[in-house]
């Protein structure tokens, strides 16, 4: 109880709070800012915080990480366009609540399930941390490659909620192909780069994510004119999103839990755990066609399942030194730059100051979440702004988050072809969340199919012969024939 | 449908591309190494497999297609729609490369004037000025002075 109590002290010292407001601040603005997601609000304030001590400097980047996940549903909700890659799953349904005036509802539930979720994430991170990431260590690369695997089956999931299944398939095995661009992460060897020196480090996610969302977006927003909420009456209450939070308690608890346990599995990030989120709460949902809408539980559990990764990918970085993604690494340079040795005596060695970063992170939660009740009616007036002044907004933050990461002229033109994809897409209404499901997974799957081989001697039994390997198997051969084969038996018993 | 109206729908075109695409991928990727070729030869062939089914069943059993998805209709764009689409691209296209040339700093005037002058309100030019102004101070100061982000650098011009 003393050290939480001197936690609590250090955490609220006056220097510390200015660091957690400022970290909040810095990760709203990066997480709107279309393509910039967590890693680059972290990896840019990281060299910043070598002169501070070592509470302020996990404080302030821990409250960068959250509110850079909670920020980049804001843009996802109001524009279709992904603050960064962890709100693309937040665009399903926030967007289609903005198109019926419901923006206020929609980013009320945003703050209300990113709270929720990093509380339960901080929450995991003090207590089950070390049994947690203990598990994870038990997973091999047969078990990875299952659960991407279950991941890709996903695009059966979404393109059957759309009513487009074949054509989920093929977009999804499109994002697959795209993804195998560049150089082999097992052999070196060059692939399908035709030469094109640019291609060797494969196809950049965020230029292309950004293409597919947000190009596409401006370039409809251009054509139809207007603007986004139209006629619509706004519904500036978020409010009544946050009691949707609470009304579907469930959906936002098993979401964040989802995000928990994803976000300890290396490799896995921020990204697919949202995704995943999503497409699970649609596959357990009793009305699963209403998704992709306007639902807002389609907001509550991408956004609670974010921000519980930004809590739950530092338990297996703190309790054993692992990353799981490229921002718990950041977070364990930062360790290392002061002095803290990551690993199972962490706890007991750095005593009250990671007790205080707990405490920051909460408090950090409290912080975005006031700002996003507050600053909601603010937002959700840009729905209402002209498409001739906000589409130019939109080309440039799209440039600056394309150019920003690699700072590569090309990545602007790999945007480009993207974003002609995705007006196609989504003029046509295809499931167009298909290919980025298997762009993300592609390489993911493909280095843990590898591994796998590599430990069995090249005998794909080892799928099989792994317990968990096999149960995640047969789940997904139960989605895709349940997805597959459900709707046509239900016609042909209709048609009998 | 009848088998032209088929040929030409956007949809089929769309799909006999990616089918192109992936028997090319798949005849260039025998060249790779056994490790390099295994699972992408495995994603396009089960990718053609698809492609080669929809195929068949859209032109042969088009009952079929409709029991296995729900075909929704595509709302045509009418001409005016067309045009400003082809004027938004336009509108996308000029400060990129503006912005290639003269540096970022001139993609933000550029953007705002070619779509405030195009596809926007023309009697508000004033506002647009104002706002043209702001956001290109806004966003210069922002990004390049306080945040450090890199922007693009013109190729006569080493303003960022």
């Amino acid at each position: 109880m003393d050290i939480l109590i001197s936690a609590l002290r250090l955490a609220l010292s006056p220097h510390n709070i200015g660091f957690l407001f400022l970290g909040c601040a810095v990760g709203l603005i990066v997480g709107v800012l279309p393509g910039l997601g967590p890693v680059f609000g972290v990896s840019l304030f990281l060299p910043l915080t070598f002169s501070l001590p070592v509470d302020s400097a996990l404080i302030l980047l821990a409250a960068i990480y959250a509110a850079t996940a909670y920020g980049d549903g804001i843009t996802s909700i109001l524009l279709n366009v992904p603050g960064g890659p962890s709100g693309v799953a937040v665009t399903f349904d926030g967007y289609p609540m903005t198109q019926q005036g419901k923006a206020g509802i929609a980013l009320g539930a945003l703050a209300g399930s990113a709270f929720i979720g990093d509380l339960i994430g901080i929450l995991a991170l003090v207590t089950i941390a070390p049994m947690l990431a203990d598990f994870s260590l038990k997973l091999g690369p047969a078990e990875y490659f299952m659960l991407t695997m279950f991941g890709v089956s996903m695009v059966a999931v979404i393109g059957r909620g759309k009513g487009q299944a074949v054509k989920g398939l093929i977009l999804g095995a499109l994002g697959l192909v795209i993804s195998f661009m560049g150089q082999d992460i097992i052999t070196g060897q060059l692939r399908f780069t035709f030469g094109w020196e640019y291609l060797e480090d494969g196809v950049p996610f965020v230029s292309a994510s950004i293409g597919l969302f947000a190009l596409a977006q401006a370039l409809i927003l251009g054509e139809e004119g207007g603007s986004i909420a139209g006629e619509s009456v706004l519904v500036n209450k978020p409010w009544i999103g946050v009691a949707a939070v609470i009304r579907h308690w469930y959906v936002t608890v098993r979401s964040a839990i989802t995000g928990v346990f994803l976000s300890m599995c290396p490799g896995i990030g921020i990204t697919t755990s949202s995704l995943l989120s999503y497409f699970i709460e649609t596959r357990l949902s009793k009305d699963p066609d209403s998704y992709g809408k306007g639902n807002v539980r389609g907001v509550i559990a991408p956004q609670a399942a974010s921000n519980a990764v930004t809590a739950g990918e530092l338990i297996p970085a703190l309790s054993l030194g692992i990353p799981s993604g490229a921002t718990s690494a950041i977070f364990i340079a930062a360790l290392t730059l002061h002095g803290l040795r990551p690993g199972l005596e962490f706890f007991s060695a750095g005593g009250v100051k990671v007790y205080a970063v707990f405490v920051g992170m909460f408090f950090a939660a409290i912080t975005f979440f006031l700002a996003g009740m507050f600053l909601t009616p603010l937002f959700a007036r840009v729905t209402k702004m002209a498409n001739a002044l906000l589409v130019p907004i939109i080309i440039i933050l799209c440039l600056i988050g394309c150019f920003a990461l690699r700072n590569r002229v090309e990545d602007l033109i790999i945007c480009a072809v993207f974003g002609l994809i995705g007006y196609f897409l989504f003029k046509y209404k295809w499931p167009v969340q298909c290919i980025v499901l298997g762009l993300v997974l592609g390489s993911l799957a493909e280095k843990n199919f590898h591994r796998a081989l590599q430990i069995s001697d090249g005998s794909y039994s080892i799928f099989v012969t792994k317990p968990m390997s096999l149960a995640v198997l047969i789940i997904i051969v139960v989605i895709i024939g349940w997805t597959y084969l459900g709707d046509p038996i239900k016609k042909l018993k209709a048609h009998a | 449908m009848n088998s032209k109206e088929k040929l030409r729908n956007p949809i089929f075109l769309f799909n006999a591309c990616v089918l192109l695409a992936f028997i090319f991928l798949n005849f260039i990727a025998n060249s790779f190494p056994e490790d390099a070729r295994r699972f992408p030869k495995f994603v396009l062939g089960i990718g053609i497999v698809i492609l080669v089914f929809w195929m068949v069943i859209y032109f042969l059993f088009p009952k079929v297609v409709q029991f296995i998805e729900a075909q929704e209709e595509v709302e045509e764009g009418s001409e005016g729609n067309r045009t400003r689409y082809y004027w938004a691209w336009f509108c996308i296209a000029v400060p990129i490369l503006i912005g290639y040339l003269f540096g970022f700093i001139f993609i933000i005037p550029a953007a705002f004037l070619a779509y405030g002058l195009i596809l926007g309100d023309r009697t508000k030019l004033v506002s647009l000025m104002i706002i043209m102004v702001i956001t290109t101070v806004v966003f210069y100061l922002g990004f390049d002075h306080l945040l450090n982000i890199p922007l693009l650098k013109g190729v006569f011009l080493d303003l960022g």
